[in-house]
């Protein structure tokens, strides 16, 4: 746990990865110099430190070999008239060698010509053995210009270099022969640096890949600098770059060798440290996800694919407008184009009577498309009609072949099916409708008499206090009564749309404050407190006032009668798109144990044990009258919370 | 003192009504069909009739047409029919008010006596200026005082004035903000509520049934009007 927080922290840190830049950079140069260390020790197969040395220096013994063999053929080839021995550079070469701890002899046929070697004894000594035309000395003897050579005689010249073991001269030679003797003092430890370099390495990259994108107090991945620009552009900067490096290294190929040693294992860390720069870029993209998609290629692909698909629903679109036949014959014509063009290739003279039949043939089946075509639309207008709720529509099938006149007949039975089944739907709705009001009706009456009767009782004096007390009942259950059917018949009248709704524009502030004022008491005697919010502009809606009151109506009395006392009671006015939604809260007083569905219902109410007032018709009525008006109404509850959403499209 | 008709086929109902009518000193007659009534209102001098729609042999509406071509006696219609165009037709046809069953008797008490004070006492129309006069609710400028089929309603400045205003603009839609800066001459900020608190006590004070007031009504979602003939 702790040890987990510690290395979110390290990945996290920003100094810590500029040491690990530093470390991967170190120990690429480390191990880039020890790996060629160990290449030119292992690979030479060195077993005494002197050889070593010797090949170290070769490079340098080469150029002094180089120096003294030009100076040599110089004085071979370019020299006019008898010259002497001493005339070659000779004063030049002595002072050339004076200040260097390498020495030479230079024999000419086994005599020695020339010598600034002071004779000691060296482990060092380097062998240069060269031909030369014999015609060049005797033309040198005899102060001869060149000529064609007769023959190709050659006379063999022999220039040795000495090195001086001490050294005394800080120069080249000194330089490499430190290096050689460190390299072998170091034999058994190179591999051992390059194998913990390449591990380093290996760590550091590693490191590097996970810290990238995170940031200390920052949750997740947070984008670097980079991160804007598209992945392939990115790419081709930081490969362009590193190419720019490689060439750059290139150029140096003709220097010394320790020289490009040196750039080359330099700039070889810095396009490591750049590279791994890209790299953590890369790992950043990848732990964000969809790398792919800030590329430029992936933009250009899905603008083209966007492009396509667009122009193929266009032209998808284009073509389902067609008339039918037109379909058939985009088909049709060009198949015949086709089969035109095959034949007319094929062309010879027995073909041509062919040709006038299959003319033929394709007018007729161009006729038969159309004819086809044509009983297929008449169809399809059929079915369309059908399926849009026209069901008196015929299809004229008459002149159809016999298997599409069926199915004409077929869709003409299920319009007038379809139309059979809605009208005895309806017709039964009505008469519910008709049956609930009249039963209502001859309820009434009675109703009438037991209230009447009732309340009188209540009025005699009599006095046992109980009857008056039974009397209240009587009254009491009376009048709910009376209530139930009257909002029975509502609701049946509602939900069938039996009802006659005058549209208006309605004021929602208005009604609001209408609806706050008729309940200011009734809410006040409960301690509800009613809160109204709505926007600051006035919301008018087309509705019928006297039905938009009724379900003002008992939705409040629904929170009158089931709001917890003390509390509030929010109503908000929203302006949505294109409607308002009018959002009534309460606290509920008893547990919510039914479903907002079921208490949409009708006679369902909030408490099973039905131990309140009410007839659970309200909500009914209040829902069936808001689709009426062309709204909505839906209820939300959550815990305690009873929340009623009406909504209703807006005016103007 | 004044003769009332009771007119419903089911006789305990008239019964009932009987029975609460009587302590008012009326002389009551009773019919249990249209025909039955038809013939009382030839035979007796009748103030006021009490009609269900709903009877045998002639029903309440076509009784009522009758009636009508011979008498304006108030006619309170009592059915269980409660549709909205039922009253509407009745009222047109020659009611003066309506009451649906099942009904409260002290209601149709209170309706009574309000109908047969109109008639009796102020029909004869002496108008005095400066009054105005809705149905039954006359309000006096001059004296600052309105009553209710002739007795006096208390009503507190605000009422009077809000009265006043509908009063004076007769079937005219007032919305709750015009209200407020009309009558406490303040531009309304969210306080329309109290317009609307006012209102209802009127309706209270003025209306038999609040729940469905003949003259001061509330045209929801636009605010409110006064209804009536003078």
């Amino acid at each position: 746990m702790n040890k987990d927080r510690r290395d979110k922290k390290l990945t996290g840190s920003s100094k810590a990865r500029i040491a690990v830049f530093f470390l991967l950079g170190f120990s690429f140069i480390v191990g880039a110099a020890s790996a060629a260390g160990c290449l030119f020790v292992y690979a030479g197969g060195y077993t005494d430190r002197v050889a070593l040395i010797r090949d170290m220096m070769w490079e340098n013994a080469s150029d002094d070999l180089d120096m003294v063999e030009s100076y040599f053929y110089d004085e071979m080839s370019y020299t006019e008239g008898g010259i002497d021995k001493e005339a070659f550079g000779e004063e030049w070469l002595t002072e050339y060698f004076q200040e260097r701890n390498s020495s030479a002899e230079l024999y000419l046929d086994g005599e020695l010509v020339w010598s600034c070697y002071d004779g000691e004894d060296t482990p060092y000594d380097y062998l240069r053995v060269g031909m030369i035309p014999s015609q060049w000395l005797e033309e040198r003897d005899t102060g001869q210009s060149h000529g064609v050579s007769s023959e190709d005689e050659l006379t063999e010249y022999n220039i040795y270099l000495y090195v001086d073991p001490e050294f005394p001269f800080s120069d080249s030679y000194r330089n490499n022969a430190d290096l050689g003797l460190m390299l072998y003092d170091l034999r058994m430890v190179l591999p051992v640096a390059v194998v913990l370099s390449v591990v380093v390495l290996i760590l550091s990259f590693i490191f590097l890949m996970c810290s990238a994108g995170h940031k200390n107090g920052q949750e997740g991945i947070s984008p670097g600098v980079l991160t804007e620009l598209p992945l392939d552009l990115l790419a081709f900067v930081f490969g362009f770059v590193a190419v720019l490096g490689l060439l750059f290294v290139y150029s140096f190929v003709n220097y010394s060798v320790p020289v490009f040693a040196v750039i080359l294992i330099f700039t070889g860390m810095l396009e490591v440290v750049w590279c791994t720069i890209f790299c953590m870029e890369f790992a950043l993209r990848l732990k964000q996800g969809k790398f792919w998609r800030n590329t430029i290629i992936w933009r250009i692909l899905r603008f083209l694919t966007r492009t396509v698909r667009g122009l193929a629903v266009i032209l998808g679109r284009l073509f389902k407008n067609l008339p039918f036949a037109y379909h058939a014959l985009a088909i049709f014509l060009p198949l015949c184009f086709v089969e035109l063009a095959v034949i007319l290739y094929c062309r010879s003279p027995e073909i041509d009577i062919l040709l006038l039949f299959w003319l033929l043939e394709k007018a007729l089946m161009l006729a038969g498309i159309l004819y086809l075509t044509m009983v297929c639309r008449k169809l399809m207008l059929g079915g369309e009609a059908i399926a849009q709720g026209d069901l008196s529509y015929h299809v004229d099938t008459a002149g159809m072949p016999p298997v599409f006149q069926a199915h004409g007949e077929n869709l003409n039975r299920i319009g007038q099916g379809i139309g059979n089944a809605v009208e005895e739907r309806m017709r039964s709705e009505r008469l519910k409708t008709e049956l609930i009001t009249n039963v209502s009706h001859d309820l009434k009456t009675p109703l009438t008499s037991i209230i009447n009767y009732a309340s009188l009782i209540g009025n005699e004096n009599l006095e046992t206090g109980k009857v008056k007390e039974y009397a209240e009942v009587l009254l009491r259950q009376a009048g709910r009564l009376k209530k139930l059917l009257e909002d029975l018949v509502e609701a049946s009248k509602a939900t069938t749309g039996n009802l006659e709704v005058n549209m208006a524009p309605c004021e929602i502030g208005v009604m609001l404050s209408q609806a706050a004022g008729e309940y200011e008491q009734r809410f006040g005697e409960k301690r509800l407190e009613l809160i109204i919010k709505q926007p600051m502009e006035a919301v008018r809606i087309q509705a019928d006032g006297r039905h938009l009151w009724r379900i003002f109506d008992n939705l409040l009395s629904n929170v009158y009668k089931y709001a917890q006392e003390n509390t509030r009671v929010y109503v908000n006015v929203e302006i949505k798109e294109n409607h308002v939604e009018i959002i009534f809260r309460n606290m509920s007083k008893y547990a919510l144990d039914v479903s907002p569905q079921e208490l949409e219902e009708r006679f369902v109410r909030g408490d099973k044990s039905r131990h309140m007032e009410g007839n659970g018709l309200g909500l009914s009525i209040a829902g069936s009258l808001a689709q009426l008006q062309g709204g909505s109404m839906q209820v939300v509850t959550d815990g305690d919370l009873f929340k009623v959403i009406l909504s209703f499209p807006t005016l103007g | 003192m004044y003769n009332i008709l009771i007119c419903d086929d089911e006789k305990d109902i008239v019964n009932a009504l009987k029975i609460y009518l009587r302590d008012e000193n009326y002389t009551l007659f009773e019919a249990f069909d249209g025909k039955q009534a038809l013939r009382i209102m030839d035979e007796q001098d009748i103030h006021l009739v009490l009609l269900d729609i709903m009877m045998p042999e002639l029903d309440g509406i076509s009784a009522m047409v009758k009636m009508r071509e011979k008498s304006n006696v108030p006619i309170i219609l009592l059915t269980a029919k409660s549709e909205d165009t039922d009253k509407v037709l009745g009222l047109t046809v020659g009611a003066d008010d309506y009451v649906t069953k099942p009904f409260n008797p002290i209601e149709v008490a209170a309706r009574v006596k309000s109908q047969l004070r109109r008639y009796m006492q102020l029909g004869s129309g002496k108008i005095k200026p400066d009054i105005l006069r809705i149905g039954g609710i006359e309000l006096d400028d001059k004296e600052k005082v309105v009553t209710l089929d002739g007795e006096a309603v208390s009503l507190t400045p605000t009422e009077y004035e809000i009265l006043k205003l509908l009063m004076q603009n007769v079937g005219q839609v007032f919305s709750p903000r015009e209200i407020y800066s009309k009558i406490w001459n303040d531009p309304p900020y969210g306080s329309e509520n109290t317009v609307a608190v006012h209102i209802r006590h009127l309706r209270e004070k003025l209306e038999i049934n609040p729940a469905e007031p003949r003259y001061l009504k509330v045209v929801w979602g636009q605010g409110y009007k006064c209804e009536g003939k003078h």
